[in-house]
């Protein structure tokens, strides 16, 4: 969203700003900083479960993909290459985080930490406490069996079964087939199943 | 097939409703994108400040060399001796940050006035080989200043040190406009 004066020219396309921001023109980057940042935000936000760290790490892919515009190939959408910089930073993270927990994890009273992830601070939960305590339960075993996932195949569920992407706009956004997507998927959807076989048959 | 069997799809409509569960949103803000771009340009800024000078002027010379590569031959001797130059730049390993004192705070900004660019910018003071070293960065000024100083004279009074000593000068025609600097100096 800009704050430019409106004027009777369409918006350039991304192709337009990455090549004006590459010969120096900031206020190109800026409008790509605008376009995306909200979107980057929302997905990295639903792949950490922190707003703040969402937010840090959206603010480092930017800067990054700032210094690195000289490398990008044009290849694939500017978005893509963004994603795909922010998806290894935001894997990083969460590899970090693991390591970090894995010590809170031993020491756990009931060996779950899990309920301790900031996934869980939930603010739609409703006031029953029975019902909170069930959908608590819920999430922390969806997110322990999303979290024996390879990264590859977290990613997928996370895009495709939590934030409702199609599977173009997937394929696009990961620079993948739509044969290996729907592959990747139905691989992690049978792991899913595996795991989480008493939950979906207590969901009728 | 058994009846009582959930078909593949079935079993992945009902996976797909396990897991919308963990779904969730930001915080909606009206103000987002300014807000981001904002804190954007401020880290884009605060890097360039705490980046050592060499690779600061390192990244400018690949920049003027990568729009100007069918130089001439004495020309790309001359950047090769700047090159020689800047690797032979001292090492940033015994830097660290030093503190800002009031008059450092009056002079930066009565600098940031004269040469017309963003004194919100904090600028950094950092200590090296006994030295001060004084860099500040305007994002839209594409570029950073890093004086070093050596008495506190010179420190309270930068605006004179930098018209004097460092070399502020538009970077590239394209984005210059007046207001596009960048600079270095050492001492």
């Amino acid at each position: 969203m800009s704050t430019h004066p409106p004027t009777n020219t369409p918006d350039p396309p991304d192709t337009e700003l990455v090549e004006a921001a590459r010969n120096g023109d900031t206020r190109a980057y800026d409008e790509l900083v605008r376009r995306h940042s909200r979107k980057l935000h929302a997905m990295l936000y639903q792949m950490t479960g922190s707003e703040a760290d969402a937010y840090d790490i959206t603010q480092e892919a930017f800067i990054k993909a700032y210094h690195s515009l000289r490398y990008f190939s044009g290849k694939s959408a500017f978005y893509t290459w963004l994603y795909s910089i922010a998806a290894n930073q935001g894997r990083n993270y969460l590899r970090k985080k693991k390591r970090e927990n894995s010590y809170s994890i031993d020491n756990d009273e009931h060996g779950d930490a899990l309920e301790k992830d900031t996934r869980l601070a939930d603010h739609s939960l409703t006031s029953d406490p029975e019902r909170q305590a069930h959908l608590r339960d819920l999430k922390a075993k969806l997110t322990k069996a999303l979290d024996s996932l390879s990264f590859k195949h977290r990613e997928v569920v996370n895009l495709y079964d939590i934030q409702g992407l199609s599977y173009s706009e997937i394929a696009q956004l990961l620079d993948i087939s739509e044969g290996t997507l729907r592959s990747r998927l139905h691989y992690a959807h049978q792991q899913l199943q595996g795991m989480l076989a008493d939950e979906m048959e207590n969901l009728s | 097939m058994d009846s009582h069997t959930p078909s593949e799809d079935d079993r992945d409509a009902r996976l797909g409703t396990l897991l919308s569960i963990l779904k969730q949103e930001p915080e909606p803000e009206a103000n987002f994108e300014e807000r981001f771009l904002y804190n954007f340009k401020d880290r884009l800024a605060q890097e360039l400040v705490r980046k050592p000078a060499r690779s600061l002027l390192w990244e400018h010379i690949a920049t003027f060399l990568g729009h100007r590569r069918a130089m001439a031959y004495s020309t790309a001797s001359t950047a090769g001796a700047l090159a020689l130059a800047i690797v032979a730049w001292p090492g940033s390993s015994d830097e660290f940050e030093a503190g800002m004192t009031s008059a450092q705070e009056d002079a930066f900004s009565q600098l940031a006035q004269e040469h017309n660019f963003n004194a919100a910018l904090a600028p950094r003071f950092t200590q090296r080989s006994g030295k001060h070293r004084f860099a500040f960065a305007d994002y839209e000024m594409n570029g950073s200043t890093s004086i070093a100083l050596t008495t506190p004279e010179e420190e309270n009074s930068l605006p004179n040190l930098v018209s004097d000593r460092a070399t502020l000068v538009p970077f590239d025609a394209r984005h210059s406009a007046g207001t596009s600097y960048s600079g270095y100096g050492s001492f």
